[in-house]
């Protein structure tokens, strides 16, 4: 479903964040709890989910991430703005669930978009 | 420099990161605990943060808060939530408060625009150009950062969507793509509209002729054929038809009450087509005028070559798009408001035309000097130059921004003290000491006085002259409407554009105070048609005053609930006469 060479910039960028979190512990009195929560809500809400739907066209790992994130950002709010009003809580389940079915929609929707070449 | 991986993703990440603290440390100092909102500046702010409160809280969207409605529960909201919802639900992965990730989440999105832009110049433009974008980009002269920290923070997401839809666009105009990629692409466009429809519809009135117009061009031009365009149409429309018929029916019923007429307003009457007195001019420095003409001048010498390229040109007409939009309330008397707001958002695209010219000049030196293969270090040199040339002076603004701010500890300690401490439907009246609205985070249905309204200061005139008024004059907070409480909610919806239990404010009330507007503090209410009342008694100019009210309301059977060095809380006793 996704290659080693695909999750690389996945894995970078959770180091980044997490680097960026750790950073942020020591030099801010923000706790370790809240920039570590941050770095994990802008992975899994902001970047994965757009990443994932983007790896259905030929993009560079860069472009991906980047333009990954409105679209993540799009998909998962307009997803629970669609629960919300057939009444499921906004919760963090319902955040996370959301999340996981759009990035596995992502991923699932490669065998149907095949790669082509530059015009 | 292209292969120079190591650097280029080096400068990316630190002036993504120096660009998230610029713009949240002067406001923050970096705690990101603190239960405070960060930004206290304005109307927006506060709204927008109580409202993404409120949904963080009630785990829903669809319901506001029963303090933004007068009291009454259960009334279906009817203003574009979608910027709310993200925001509430982000913070559900963290252990942060929402106070706080309300402006972190502008901060974000703000970068995130730059970075989209970044990785556009660099398809386009070159990466020397795209780094030196980033650097003026990230780091701007404090002004440009002017909706960010006033409250307009509803632009920035629906902006964050503009460069995704020109980017899939010039990539769709670079590649060859299959059709079920072309069907992808054109779903993610129908959600990236709805996101700006269900966000702050403004962006999507804005910028859709734009992107409907333009493949037209390239239809013409044979890059893409009548057929596909007609199929983007068709799936868009397919994406947005059910949004837009769940939600249009609600928002124009009560928030734009006056169909098309009214969304036409958001836009184009109303407000005014002048210069918002409140808003600095959107201007470059002068340097970066000077890099601007010679960017200008290298477009336009390149003029041929860049119509050859669909990418560019598609880049480039968005520009002067932009620049049209942002300068439409001069040229077709546009709402200044509207319009010049643009500007703000657009800074990330209008910081190509310096970038050029800086690029321009420096490969220009190293080819006289002969020196081609220092590249690297010159860019790193002008890097540099751009962030300790800004960072220093818009910090400091920032920071002063933040000490000139409404709102101080004590004032915060009383609006927590109302929030926690008293019942969900208590009614508060603010009789001194906030403006602009900072009461509607104490959750609560309240009668505000500012300082800086006439009116108010009729209240405060009386207590001076030692009178304890019978009535008292005040502007709700909380408001939903143009013409406060003039409008009516509604509970309960029976199909697309069919509403029933629709109320007027206070209407389930028995006590007969009815304060229905139509205009700002044209009218007055009893005091005793509140359970608490705060007001500053220190530090306003009318010491004295306050302490009459304090005083006198004691003496007459109210108490004190709560006082810290500045601010007091009386409990009303409602079987007082006065």
């Amino acid at each position: 479903m996704i290659t080693k060479e695909e999750l690389k910039p996945l894995i970078i960028t959770a180091s980044i964040l997490a680097f960026a979190a750790l950073i942020g512990t020591i030099f801010t009195p923000t706790s370790w709890q809240g920039m570590f929560s941050l770095a994990f809500a802008i992975f899994a809400y902001i970047i994965l989910p757009g990443y994932c739907i983007l790896l259905n066209f030929n993009l560079t790992s860069l472009e991906r991430t980047i333009f990954g994130m409105p679209i993540s950002i799009t998909l998962v709010s307009i997803a629970l703005y669609s629960v919300d009003i057939i009444g499921i809580p906004l919760s963090r389940l319902t955040t996370i669930t959301i999340i996981l079915i759009i990035s596995i929609i992502g991923l699932v929707l490669r065998k149907y978009t095949t790669t082509t070449s530059s015009s | 420099m292209e292969n120079d991986k190591l650097f280029f993703i080096s400068a990316v990440i630190f002036f993504a990161f120096a660009g998230l603290v610029l713009r949240n440390f002067p406001f923050s100092q970096g705690n990101l605990d603190k239960t405070m909102p960060p930004v206290i500046t304005s109307y927006d702010v506060f709204a927008n943060t109580e409202q993404t409160k409120w949904i963080y809280d009630s785990e829903q969207a669809y319901y506001y808060n029963q303090a933004r409605t007068g009291g009454i529960e259960g009334v279906i909201g009817t203003h574009p939530t979608l910027y709310y919802i993200f925001i509430a639900t982000f913070t559900k992965l963290t252990t942060l408060p929402v106070y706080q990730t309300a402006y972190l989440t502008v901060n974000i999105l703000s970068i995130l625009i730059i970075l989209q832009l970044f990785a556009i110049f660099n398809k386009l433009f070159g990466a020397e150009t795209a780094l030196v974008a980033l650097a003026i980009g990230t780091i701007p002269a404090h002004y440009w950062l002017f909706p960010m920290y006033v409250g307009f923070q509803y632009d920035y997401f629906t902006f964050a969507t503009i460069p995704t839809i020109l980017f899939l666009l010039v990539h769709r105009l670079e590649i060859n793509i299959t059709r079920t990629q072309r069907i992808m692409m054109y779903t993610l466009f129908g959600f990236l509209f709805i996101e700006q429809f269900l966000g702050h519809y403004v962006e999507l009135i804005f910028y859709a002729p734009f992107f409907a117009a333009l493949p037209l061009f390239f239809v013409w031009k044979k890059t893409i054929t009548i057929k596909e365009y007609t199929t983007a149409i068709i799936v868009i429309t397919l994406i947005m038809t059910p949004f837009l018929l769940y939600f249009l029916p609600l928002t124009i019923k009560d928030h734009l009450k006056g169909g098309i007429k009214a969304i036409q307003g958001q836009v184009s009457s109303g407000e005014g087509s002048k210069h918002v007195e409140y808003f600095p001019w959107p201007r470059f420095d002068f340097w970066l005028n000077i890099f601007s003409i010679i960017g200008i001048f290298t477009i336009m010498l390149n003029f041929k070559r860049n119509l050859q390229s669909s990418q560019r040109t598609t880049y480039l007409l968005f520009l002067v798009y932009l620049i049209i939009i942002g300068f439409s309330n001069v040229l077709f008397n546009i709402s200044a408001n509207r319009a010049e707001r643009q500007l703000f958002q657009g800074y990330p695209f209008l910081v190509l035309l310096p970038a050029l010219g800086i690029t321009i000049i420096t490969e220009l030196t190293l080819t006289i000097i002969k020196k081609q293969n220092m590249t690297r270090i010159a860019i790193t040199v002008i890097l540099t130059l751009i962030l300790l040339s800004t960072w220093n002076n818009t910090y400091n603004e920032l920071n002063a921004i933040d000490d000139a701010a409404l709102v101080d500890d004590n004032k915060w300690q009383s609006v927590v003290w109302i929030r926690d401490n008293t019942p969900k439907d208590s009614r508060v009246f603010f009789l001194s000491g906030f403006e602009h609205e900072f009461s509607m985070l104490s959750e609560r249905v309240n009668l505000k006085g500012d300082l800086n309204r006439g009116y108010t200061m009729r209240n405060i005139k009386a207590l001076c002259q030692k009178t304890y008024p019978e009535e008292y004059f005040g502007e709700w907070a909380l408001r939903e409407y143009g013409k406060y409480g003039e409008e009516t909610y509604t509970k309960k919806r029976t199909g697309i554009t069919t509403f029933e239990d629709i109320v007027e404010p206070f209407q389930n009330e028995n006590e007969g105070y009815i304060f229905n507007g139509p205009d700002r503090g044209n009218q007055s209410v009893p005091l005793k048609f509140f359970d608490y009342v705060v007001l500053q008694y220190k530090g306003t100019g009318f010491d004295h005053c306050g302490g009459y009210f304090i005083n006198q309301s004691l003496e007459i059977g109210h108490t004190l609930a709560w006082f810290n060095d500045a601010m007091a809380i009386i409990k009303i006793n409602r079987s007082v006469q006065k």
